[in-house]
């Protein structure tokens, strides 16, 4: 049924209700099958898998295929490779891809080695799918992927019949929902997919309410300026939970004691590069330049117009943090309420 | 029974150090200094904690292995100086992709029988972190990537390891032999100092012929250029809030 | 006129006087041969130390003992007690060569007799009078204060008491001998110069002569026997300070101050090790260093680092060396903790209070650089190695970006203007951090207003490798120096002005070891020099009411010997100078030194914070440094108490003045 043309785009371990970045992936499985002529279809595995298709199902797909095995229950890399490769038995595929997360990204290579097919790992963008000659299976696939902790971007190349690809979930969209796609539930052979020597143990979830700042894509910094725990401090905690931020401080912070250790960015702290960043009341003294400068985005709100925060921040905003930061607050909670 | 570890290792540019893009698209590789893999790093460090675990039940050898040319040997050298026993490299200067890399590391892995593989569980420069689950499947042995805590047990025969997930955190059991790899929070490497480098150079270090590897396969994913991100736009000041949320707006950060 | 000697002393308790001293100095020569065995297991790095140079500092702290002095209730205690022991040593040397030579040669008298006898003994009773008062103030001190009893041991006080005891019945032995001889007082009425004895011979003067003689014996034994006691513990206690502190000074390592010894490349190639890793690895020269301790503990009371609850004390780790090397316990660990190398910011005033001339800092370093040649230096001070490695600076910043700060100025390179008549070594804070750049440009405003023509080397230049040297990474230190000699010999510059004494004392003290000779000056001492030269205008009425007082950085004044140059800066600028309590080489660290600009402070109070805390006493609108690392943990302080008052360099008090005046000027 599937052709050299067709795109499969593998989710799991499929929750329900499905994340973001699993139905944004899909969206590469459109632009990649619009590319090559052919169609996309959707692999959802694990015990979630039949909630999550019909999820999955408005977007586009030619088919969404659901895999489940008592071995899915709890994940393994080991397993969910087994029944990837298991549903590509006699199946022919151009592009197998997946959004990037701590799951795809190991066994996504276990499944290229089964298939023998080389992989582009976190691909922000496919440039060009090409199959030149199918007989031979001569074909190229080319992807924009970061490089250097985000600091280049390089173009890479993959070639032969099939190219398989980990994608970066923010960099796509999920397709328009439309008619939903037929679901179709793919059956295994009841031999074992799990590895003999590996045992799943326990999960537990992230602790606390406010991200690790090390993961965070959004990070609120108390500064000096803050001027402790009973003033401006709150108000950075109630911005940075409002934006489900983590709270970082600076080392002035920390050592006047208005913040525990490990708030600390800097060089002598955590060194981050969140997505968007945001300094309450922080000079910008080197040390902590050198913990947060390669972060994507910097906002900056601080009184002094010298402070060399500023020569940093995307956005500065020379304000009595007092002022700005509650009516940022207060905005930003309105917005929400819009939408 | 003595426990033998094996940390592939690879050098890359420094994290310092500003890499530049040389006029045909490839790396300006010119004045760049190189350093052990950061994540690569984290492994031999807890190759060598975990070595040092099993004194009590025997001990243990921890072999570094690397791909790549004789450029590499200062790399070799600097996991020597932080403990590791002795080294091999199997030379070549060819660039090679991960499947290829993974096809050399399980030869090597089938000459050297370790108990454990330990890498980090991605290089700093390419970021494609494929090699060792590619190399756990070419074996099949169980992985466990992204490790923060990492423990030995049965004397050598089982790890258990605690795996940073997106979701949190994930703990399996592996029955060894079994690849795992680094993270940041396993640990924090000791210093590999000028002198210690220099009592390194009297470790062993073998080479190994590429083509001893045997048919690794032809190299199917190849960067065919680098370039400069878009430049970021320069920094602005605003009058207000207002003005801020709409330019975080816009940005899609809001 | 001439006393009896061994008068009312029979042959027994005379042959028990020299059976117990042939004891006790057999005691007190194993003793010393026990350390010099240790001395002798230490490296020979053939060092040597000029005959002359070992004389002229023997004079100076042997004898002048200047360093006690900087506190002048110990200097005059210990000069009370020294001399009056000296003094009384000598006497009792030349009662014995009097007996002997009597005895021997079957004379009457030798020498011990007449006016020379009537002037020894008046000033040996002078001394002895010195000596128990020296110990008196020795003991009030004590009590006074528990940082004069650092170790707070029993045995410390019971060897003032074992002096005090040996004075007083010395005095009473004398007294009862007056009283009891031949003829009585009456007939030997010379004696009256020997004060002392002859005022307690008066009180007791009419007791029976029985009883005179019972109490002199039994006095004149417990006397002789306390002195053999303490001939025989000397090695064994702080006393043997009075050996070994001479003897240390006569051999300890002349070197530059401000510098720190080198090591051997081909020597770690070749046997593998690298800094102190055992006692043995010190050199011999060391090791006999730590046997002068005189545990007054001037270092620990001087040190910043134990002043903030650090776990440094730089006392204890030289004792703890000592006993290591002498028990042969393991020195790193449990006895000398990682943190408590890691806690010395190498201000040196350790060093600069020893009164002995032990080098604490040295021997700090040569442990600290075992550690990192073990690896074992971790997190943020890892990082900073790492760093100033890889990119030539701590932060990992851009060579590139080294210039950024002088955006806009247009500073030429030296290629453009080899001419230059001074060459800017900018460092590192004063390159990349903001606010050390402000200072870099205040400093070429200020240069340019006195038509100096200035030059800087831009992206060629790297970290001086100071940070690497004093954090134990001598390799990366010796790279980035090399470096830096070579384009330095290149540029040839006429002249090096620096802003940053860190940067100053490796080029000035450091570099010449590596064959780098330059002219190196501090921006205080090159702009004092062109106020001295009519170039800056020195303002004649105070024009301003800003009240400054300024911290002295340690490589400038302690490790360099400056502290006039900055003062004079301050003042030309019209500025009301201020001085904190411990100032000039006295000075006390921000807490930045050694490395610790990069590293945690997470035990104790910060130094900073106690050192803002010491110049807030004075009450300034301005807290003046001359150290970007100052300026930072000057600032970072501020900026912890949330204080008003402005940390400024110097040269931005000066530039901010003269900017003044122009306006001023111009408004006439």
């Amino acid at each position: 049924m599937a052709e050299h043309s067709d795109i499969l785009i593998v989710i799991g371990p499929a929750s329900s209700p499905v994340k973001k970045g699993d139905l944004a992936a899909l969206g590469l499985g459109k632009a990649a099958s619009e590319k090559t002529g052919g169609a996309f279809d959707a692999l959802v595995l694990g015990p979630h898998a039949a909630e999550a298709a019909a999820e999955v199902a408005p977007h586009g797909a030619r088919t969404v295929f659901t895999l489940d095995h008592p071995d899915l229950a709890t994940y393994t890399a080991e397993a969910y490779a087994r029944a990837a490769h298991a549903f590509l038995d006699g199946r022919t595929y151009r592009l197998i891809a997946a959004a990037t997360s701590s799951s795809t990204r190991e066994y996504l290579p276990r499944l290229a080695v089964r298939l023998d097919a080389p992989m582009a790992s976190d691909v922000l963008a496919l440039d060009d799918i090409a199959l030149d000659d199918v007989a031979a299976g001569d074909g190229t696939a080319t992807f924009t992927r970061a490089v250097f902790v985000g600091n280049l971007l390089s173009t890479v190349e993959l070639s032969g019949a099939l190219a398989i690809a980990t994608c970066r979930a923010s960099e796509f969209d999920p397709p328009e929902t439309g008619a939903a796609s037929p679901v179709e539930a793919v059956a295994l052979s009841d031999a074992s997919l799990a590895h003999p020597r590996k045992k799943f143990v326990s999960t537990s979830q992230a602790k606390t309410e406010r991200p690790e700042l090390t993961e965070a894509e959004v990070v609120v910094t108390a500064g000096r300026g803050t001027k402790g725990p009973d003033k401006g401090i709150p108000l950075a905690e109630e911005l940075a939970d409002l934006l489900g931020a983590a709270l970082g401080s600076t080392r002035a912070v920390v050592d006047a004691g208005w913040l525990p250790n490990e708030f600390q960015v800097g060089q002598t702290g955590k060194i981050i590069a969140p997505k968007l960043y945001i300094a309450i009341g922080v000079s910008g003294a080197i040390q902590h330049l050198a913990g947060m400068r390669n972060s994507k985005t910097i906002v900056a709100i601080n009184k002094d117009p010298e402070a060399p925060i500023f020569e940093v921040a995307d956005f500065g905003l020379v304000a009595d943090l007092f002022e700005a930061v509650p009516e940022l607050i207060a905005k930003v909670r309105e917005l929400r309420r819009e939408a | 029974m003595s426990l033998k570890l094996l940390v592939p290792i690879k050098r890359t540019p420094h994290r310092d150090s500003r890499i530049r893009i040389a006029a045909d698209g490839a790396l300006d590789t010119a004045n760049l200094k190189y350093e052990v893999n950061p994540f690569d790093e984290l492994a031999v460090e807890e190759a060598l904690r975990i070595k040092e675990s099993a004194e009590p039940f025997g001990g243990g050898e921890l072999v570094v292995v690397t791909v790549g040319g004789e450029a590499c040997h200062q790399q070799i050298l600097a996991a020597l100086a932080m403990g590791a026993d002795r080294a091999l490299r199997v030379d070549t200067d060819e660039p090679l992709d991960s499947a290829q890399i993974a096809r050399c590391l399980a030869v090597v892995v089938e000459r050297e029988s370790p108990d454990l593989v330990l890498t980090g569980k991605l290089a700093y420069d390419d970021e494609n972190g494929q090699v060792p689950a590619m190399l756990a499947e070419m074996l099949d042995w169980p992985q466990a990537t992204q490790a923060s805590s990492v423990e030995i047990l049965d004397g050598g025969k089982r790890a258990r390891v605690v795996c940073e997930v997106d979701s949190g955190l994930d703990e399996v059991e592996l029955e060894l032999p079994a690849v795992i790899t680094a993270d940041l929070r396993l640990n924090e490497p000791r210093y590999a100092s000028l002198p210690g480098i220099m009592r390194a150079k009297r470790k062993p270090l073998d080479v190994m012929p590429l083509a001893d590897a045997g048919d690794i396969g032809g190299g199917r994913a190849r960067v065919l250029s680098y370039r400069e991100l878009p430049p970021k736009p320069a920094g602005v000041r605003v009058e207000s809030v207002d003005e801020l949320i709409g330019k975080l707006q816009e940005r899609k950060l809001l | 006129m001439k006393r009896e000697i061994l008068w009312n002393v029979p042959a027994w308790a005379t042959v028990l006087m020299y059976a117990l001293f042939v004891v006790a100095a057999a005691v007190l020569v194993r003793g010393i041969w026990s350390r010099v065995r240790i001395w002798r297991r230490g490296r020979r790095n053939g060092e040597t130390r000029p005959a002359g140079d070992a004389l002229r500092a023997l004079m100076r702290h042997a004898v002048a003992q200047v360093r006690i002095w900087r506190s002048p209730a110990a200097g005059l205690s210990h000069f009370g007690i020294f001399w009056g022991f000296i003094v009384l040593f000598i006497g009792t040397c030349i009662v014995a060569v009097e007996e002997w030579t009597t005895r021997l040669f079957g004379l009457d008298q030798f020498i011990f007799h007449g006016w020379f006898y009537i002037s020894v003994s008046c000033a040996l009773e002078v001394f002895g009078l010195l000596f128990i008062g020296g110990l008196v103030l020795a003991m009030i001190r004590r009590r006074a204060d528990p940082r004069f009893r650092p170790l707070a041991r029993p045995v410390d006080a019971a060897i003032l008491w074992l002096f005090l005891a040996l004075g007083v019945t010395g005095f009473a032995v004398e007294g009862l001998r007056i009283a009891g001889a031949a003829g009585g007082m009456e007939a030997n009425d010379f004696e009256r110069w020997s004060f002392v004895g002859w005022g307690i011979a008066s009180l007791v003067d009419g007791l029976g002569e029985g009883v005179l003689r019972g109490a002199h014996l039994s006095l004149w034994l417990v006397h002789m026997v306390m002195s053999m006691a303490f001939i025989a513990i000397i090695p064994y206690c702080k006393l043997r300070h009075i050996f070994f502190s001479p003897l240390n000074v006569a051999v300890s390592a002349p070197r530059r101050p401000g510098a720190l010894a080198g090591v051997s490349m081909e020597e770690v190639e070749e046997t593998g090790k690298y800094g102190v890793a055992s006692p043995g690895d010190f050199t011999w020269r060391q090791l006999v260093s730590f046997d002068a301790c005189t545990e007054c503990a001037r270092c620990q009371n001087a040190c910043p680092a134990h002043a903030t609850g650090k776990p440094l004390s730089p006392m204890r780790v030289v004792l703890d060396v000592a006993s290591c090397a002498a028990n042969g316990r393991e020195l790193h660990g449990e006895t000398i903790a990682p943190e408590v190398l890691w806690s010395c910011t190498t201000c040196g005033a350790c060093v600069a209070e020893c009164p002995v001339a032990i080098d604490q800092l040295g021997a700090i370093i040569d442990m600290r650089r075992h550690l990192v040649g073990e690896g074992q230096i971790r997190g943020s001070e890892q990082k900073a190695l790492r760093s100033i490695a890889a990119a030539s600076n701590p932060w990992g910043l851009p060579q590139e970006e080294r210039s950024a700060w002088a955006d806009g100025l247009d500073v030429p390179t030296i290629d453009e203007e080899p001419d230059a008549e001074v060459l800017f070594w900018v460092g590192c804070a004063g390159s990349y951090d903001a606010r050390n750049q402000k200072v870099s440009r205040a400093l070429v405003e200020v240069l340019r207003a006195a038509g100096v023509r200035l030059a800087v080397l831009g992206a060629r230049e790297r970290c001086t490798g100071d940070p690497a040297r004093r954090m134990g990474d001598e390799f990366t230190y010796s790279e980035l120096a090399t470096a830096n000699i070579e384009t330095l010999r290149a540029a040839k510059p006429k002249r090096i002005v620096t802003a940053c004494p860190h940067c100053f004392n490796t080029i000035r003290n450091e570099y010449p070891a590596l064959g780098g000779d330059f002219e190196v000056v501090h921006h205080s001492q090159l702009i004092a020099e062109l106020i001295r030269d009519g170039l800056i205008p020195r303002d004649g009425a105070a024009t301003t009411s800003r009240r400054v007082v300024f911290h002295d950085p340690c490589y400038l004044a302690r490790h360099n010997g400056e502290s006039d140059a900055p003062r004079d800066v301050l003042r030309a600028s019209g500025a009301r100078l201020e001085e904190p309590a411990r100032a000039r080489e006295n000075g006390f660290c921000c807490g930045a030194g050694g490395g610790r600009m990069w590293m945690e402070e997470d035990i104790g109070e910060r130094v900073n914070a106690a050192r803002w805390r010491e110049l807030s006493v004075v009450q300034p609108d301005v807290v003046a440094v001359s150290c970007p690392f100052c300026m930072t943990m000057m600032t970072d302080a501020a900026g912890a108490e949330d204080s008003a008052v402005s940390v400024e360099d110097i040269a931005e008090v000066l530039a901010r003045e003269l900017e003044g005046r122009t306006e001023r000027a111009g408004e006439r």
